[in-house]
């Protein structure tokens, strides 16, 4: 298999495609550009289709049809434009939609800042759009990642019948590491649930919406919660460093977790007992992971790219509060190693206040 | 081994490229290596800097926090980047923009080299960062001179710009060659 | 009376559930024989936008997808892309076209996509429960322009044709349902702008002027005459591009 070095976005769009997605519609914003530039010449040579929407609300329907037409579809965005797709992704979520979108997560409220962020986390995991739903939430940390988890997310996707989405950060998006490409994938768009036209008497015709509509709403909801249950036990991914005899653990994901563990490397060698877990999934959150903590644990700290420290409820609920929680939240820059390390320092000494949840 | 680099500079100069083509050196050995760029909003002659890691394990974190050499193009660089360098570490300094009298660290090698000005006498201003790139390489122990010449060449060729390799090999050795 | 009514085709599976006197009927039953004549119900894929328009789905056996209100002109051309050899079309609302779905709409007519739009304008939203919407008439006295549409607090009305008329589009044309004779000249239109479509001539639009007695007051024969005294009048009927 060869290996190229690529941008994390260019990685991301390249294993969408060596996936088989052969239909990709967004819009131009920083710092995901790539994924729709690469789109715009690589979908015509695989003769799939590249539409520079007018908007990112018309891409994210343009995906909704696409997708329910049966072609392999994602759209991609950050900020403030992925804030425009929420509606979208609801009616993608609602009709059973398979459909993949990537965020490339940028620092800030509104139109924010260009650079790499990862306040978009509340957003991403705990709905975005309106109604009860959770998207399946992938966080690469590296470009391999990106790939690997672009190459795999259809297949998640039409596993549960439920849109996938990629949750990168701007910093995994812009750096360049080497990268393995996979084989490129056949999928065949006449699924049995496309809509591809039913002529009378073939059959009953295909409608493509929230089965609400069509379907008693008691027996939908008891279906659909069930799926939604099962995606939460059953699809929990995450990697785990040195926790086992950890007197701090950090917990980390995307660009963050490549520092954690940097400063987990770090503070080893100085006899530090530092650990890692690093969330792969972000819905549904690892909590399995969080069962193994030795009891003797004096605190686990969330570092992430934010103000409010985001993710630092899903911890606090994954340990039922019986460890102190606390959140080096350094909003657009990932705190270094060494103010990580002095930080876990403090933790075990004792000597800062619980972290607060907002 | 770890290296942690900084290619620093303002846009236009060649900085995210002398990144580039120290990791793709570094992958061609069969390193592990990573590469990350910032810069400001302007496309040209703001500032400019990426950071590259080249390691025998995994790299974990891309950023250089406290980096062992500094590919300086220009004097914001050193401002920028002198303060979190390791003790022991190098500083590779395009002497034409960087003034004679700066100041530097005790602690730091500085390698001062003219690139701006040898790459015009040489007859291409913008192959300044190849010279430096050959300063680099002489006094730092990361790559030797023949795999770097050679893979320089192949990045080049990648990018559809092997036509130029001839004049990339000399702007590499008269920086090399300078000190 | 019976024995002199024409058969329903097949497409039509079942009653609708329009309230009486509805226009959007009178269309789907129009659309629903076309695709029947022109046989390509297994080709057709109909893109449903939300509102009573969308209720053709009860009625209807032909594949449809639903996207979000207004979205037709981004959804048409996906699908329009992703299966070619389909038929893109979209029984939309004015609110839905021309309101907050205009970017779409507009952006998929500039790009001459090969698809079809007919747009039911009746005036004002319906499902709602009757309020302005862009084509809204002046004067005209909705649920949120109690006193009347005027053109200082509301601003003036839409009118597709003139901004479609310049575009370098296959089809623009203007029907009602108002009488027998507009019937066959929306039906003549509807299976104009899917031969578009089918010879690959690009966009097209119909914008079919569709009572809603319910939400006017008035009721289903006085809301015919609304439609030819006032409405026919105000606006420019008939073909205007035809490629």
């Amino acid at each position: 298999m060869e290996t190229k070095i690529i941008k994390g976005n260019e990685a991301l769009a390249e294993g969408a495609v060596r996936g088989g997605c052969r239909f990709y519609a967004g819009y131009p914003i920083t710092p995901q550009s790539e994924i729709l530039e690469w789109m715009s010449w690589r979908q015509k040579e695989v003769g799939g289709v590249f539409v520079q929407g007018e908007s990112e609300i018309a891409s994210v329907n343009m995906v909704f049809a696409a997708r329910a037409l049966g072609a392999r579809a994602m759209t991609s965005s950050s900020g403030p434009g992925f804030s425009l797709k929420q509606e979208g992704i609801a009616y993608w979520v609602s009709a059973g939609v398979p459909a993949v979108v990537a965020c490339v997560q940028r620092f800030g409220i509104g139109d924010g800042y260009i650079s790499a962020g990862q306040d978009n986390y509340w957003q991403a995991v705990k709905g975005g759009g309106n109604g009860d739903y959770h998207l399946i939430t992938l966080a690469p940390n590296s470009v391999q990642e990106c790939l690997d988890m672009a190459y795999e997310s259809f297949e998640l996707a039409e596993k549960w019948m439920h849109p996938v989405l990629i949750l990168s950060d701007g910093t995994i998006g812009q750096m360049m590491e080497p990268c393995t490409m996979p084989v490129m994938k056949e999928y065949d768009m006449d699924q049995p649930w496309a809509a591809k036209g039913t002529a009378i008497g073939e059959g009953e015709n295909k409608v493509i919406t929230d089965i609400t509509y069509f379907q008693d709403i008691d027996e939908w909801n008891a279906g659909y919660i069930e799926k939604m249950r099962k995606i939460q036990k059953d699809e929990q991914r995450w990697e785990e460093f040195n926790i086992d005899d950890a007197d701090v653990i950090l917990v980390a994901y995307g660009i963050s977790s490549r520092v954690a563990q940097r400063s987990v490397e770090i503070a080893r060698k100085k006899g530090i007992k530092l650990g890692l877990i690093r969330p792969i999934t972000l819905w549904p959150y690892p909590r399995k992971a969080f069962e193994k903590i030795n009891k003797n644990c004096k605190g686990i700290v969330t570092l992430e790219m934010n103000m409010m420290g985001q993710m630092l409820e899903d911890v606090k609920i994954a340990v039922s509060c019986k460890f102190p929680c606390y959140a080096l939240a350094t909003a657009q820059k990932v705190a270094p190693t060494d103010e990580v390390i002095a930080f876990c320092q403090k933790v075990m000494d004792g000597k800062v206040k619980e972290t607060e949840v907002f | 081994m770890l290296n942690e680099i900084v290619c620093a500079g303002l846009g236009g100069q060649g900085v995210l490229t002398a990144g580039k083509i120290m990791m793709h050196v570094a992958l061609e050995k069969g390193l592990h290596t990573t590469w990350f760029p910032s810069y400001g909003n302007e496309m040209r002659g703001g500032a400019a800097n990426c950071n590259v890691m080249i390691s025998d394990n995994k790299v974990a974190s891309p950023y250089a926090d406290h980096p062992d050499v500094l590919f300086a193009m220009a004097e914001r660089a050193v401002d920028t980047y002198m303060k979190t360098m390791k003790k022991g570490s190098i500083i590779i300094a395009n002497s034409t923009i960087i003034p004679k009298d700066k100041e530097y660290r005790d602690d730091i090698t500085v390698i001062k080299v003219p690139a701006t000005e040898l790459a015009q006498k040489f007859g291409n201003e913008r192959s300044a960062n190849i010279v430096l790139l050959g300063a680099m390489v002489k006094h730092t122990c990361i790559f030797s001179k023949e795999d770097f010449e050679k893979y320089m060449c192949s990045y080049f060729e990648s990018q559809g710009k092997g036509k130029r390799n001839e004049q990339n090999i000399k702007a590499f050795e008269i920086g090399y060659n300078y000190i | 009376m019976s024995n002199r009514s024409k058969k329903a085709p097949k497409i039509m599976k079942c009653e609708n559930k329009f309230c009486a006197g509805c226009g959007h009927s009178l269309f789907d039953r129009i659309l629903g024989e076309v695709l029947t004549e022109m046989n390509i119900i297994g080709e057709t894929i109909v893109c449903s936008d939300i509102g009573c328009n969308h209720m053709f789905q009860y009625s209807m056996a032909v594949d449809v997808i639903v996207p979000p209100h207004g979205k037709m002109g981004a959804a048409l051309t996906a699908q329009k892309r992703v299966r070619p050899d389909k038929y893109a079309i979209t029984i939309a609302g004015d609110g839905g076209a021309y309101a907050i779905g205009l970017a779409e709409t507009v952006a998929a007519a500039t790009r001459n996509e090969n698809v079809t739009m007919f747009v039911m304008n009746n005036t004002l939203y319906a499902m709602t429960g009757g309020q302005a919407a862009p084509t809204t008439q002046l004067g005209q006295i909705s649920a949120s322009t109690p006193k009347g549409r005027t053109e200082k607090d509301h601003g003036l009305d839409f009118d597709v044709f003139n901004v479609m008329r310049n575009l370098d589009i296959a089809y623009l044309a203007r029907t009602s349902v108002a009488n027998p004779s507009e019937i066959r000249k929306t039906k003549n239109a509807v299976k104009k702008a899917i031969e578009k479509q089918r010879d690959n001539k690009g966009f097209s639009l119909v914008e079919v002027l569709v009572p809603c007695p319910t939400n006017w007051g008035l009721k289903p024969v006085d809301a015919m005459k609304r439609i030819e005294n006032e409405l026919m009048v105000r606006y420019e009927m008939g073909e205007i591009i035809d490629k």
